[in-house]
């Protein structure tokens, strides 16, 4: 029976069960998703190691429990981003390869929250780029997550931080 | 005009108008917002409240330009959320007024157009930014009713 069938679609000018054997690429908005997932992963690296560097004895009552409260909004991000990518088993896309190391920072507390504050800056900007092509629902994450980094920007930023 | 065109015009009329009448509510509170402030705060009132007045001519200008509509006028008054008799109160409905902007646009953002949903999550990062300046305080999704 497969062998007639065979023969039945090549006549109808089919390639086969063969064309079955490659399933189509990912599509561009599931490449964006992988990409915010792994800047968001780096940013949860970013305020963990800061949290570690950062110490416990500069302004110990505003720096760290703020950056706490930053680093719960990009794990909430990020469980939201990985909710959202559904790799089909045996499909032949693979994530990309996310981040392992830590980021390094620098020893100051002030510079540390400037290189952070730098980093929820690019990483907005990045994300109202990258919105522009992905699904309606997708988008408004990434517009709202956005917003959230613009926000941290002026959390960091904060004169009485410092 | 097809069926499926009228639709999303329509679809994106709604959208615009809905940001639109969340900035006109923006506009009003900030002039009880800035009564009740003075010093720094006022002027970053007055920043803001400005920032909100370009933002609905902005709109309007969109839904003019769209052609299928007429953008809905502002309300005389609006019903505030709460009762402002000190700079706390003015600040808090401040904050409260952003997050209602900031809410206003996702409807915005889900349109296919790269313009409008540029537009849109830009004034999203802005009353977040406003918001967090105003409160010191952030939220995990801005705009969204996303459980974190």
């Amino acid at each position: 029976m497969l062998t007639a069938g065979t023969v039945s679609l090549a006549a109808a000018g089919c390639k086969g069960l063969t064309a079955l054997r490659q399933p189509p690429g990912p599509a561009p908005d599931v490449t964006t998703l992988d990409c915010v997932i792994a800047a968001e992963e780096l940013m949860v690296a970013r305020y963990q190691a800061a949290l570690a560097l950062l110490p416990s004895t500069a302004r110990p009552g505003r720096a760290r429990p703020l950056l706490a409260i930053v680093l719960a909004d990009h794990e909430a991000h990020l469980a939201q981003l990985r909710s959202r990518l559904i790799v089909p088993r045996g499909s032949a896309y693979r994530a990309r390869r996310h981040h392992s190391a830590a980021p390094a920072l620098p020893g100051q507390p002030r510079e540390i929250l400037a290189v952070l504050a730098g980093a929820e800056r690019d990483a907005a900007a990045s994300l109202l780029r990258e919105l522009i092509a992905v699904p309606a629902s997708l988008a408004q994450l990434l517009a709202s997550i956005g917003a959230a980094e613009a926000a941290h920007v002026v959390l960091l930023t904060w004169p009485g931080l410092r | 005009m097809s069926r499926e065109l009228v639709s999303a015009t329509q679809g994106m009329l709604a959208a615009l108008q809905a940001a639109l009448a969340a900035e006109q509510a923006a506009c009003y509170g900030y002039g009880i917002v800035g009564a009740h402030l003075t010093g720094t705060a006022f002027a970053e009132a007055s920043t803001d409240w400005i920032a909100h007045e370009r933002s609905r001519d902005a709109l309007t200008g969109m839904i003019v330009a769209l052609g299928r509509g007429r953008p809905t006028p502002a309300a005389v008054a609006y019903q505030l959320p709460v009762t402002v008799r000190g700079h706390a109160a003015a600040i808090a409905l401040a904050v409260l007024l952003e997050h209602d902007v900031t809410a206003a646009y996702p409807g915005l953002v889900a349109l296919p157009e790269p313009a409008l949903r540029m537009f849109a999550a830009t004034q999203m990062q802005q009353a977040a930014a406003r918001a967090a300046r105003l409160s010191g305080r952030s939220q995990a999704f801005p705009g969204l009713a996303v459980r974190g």
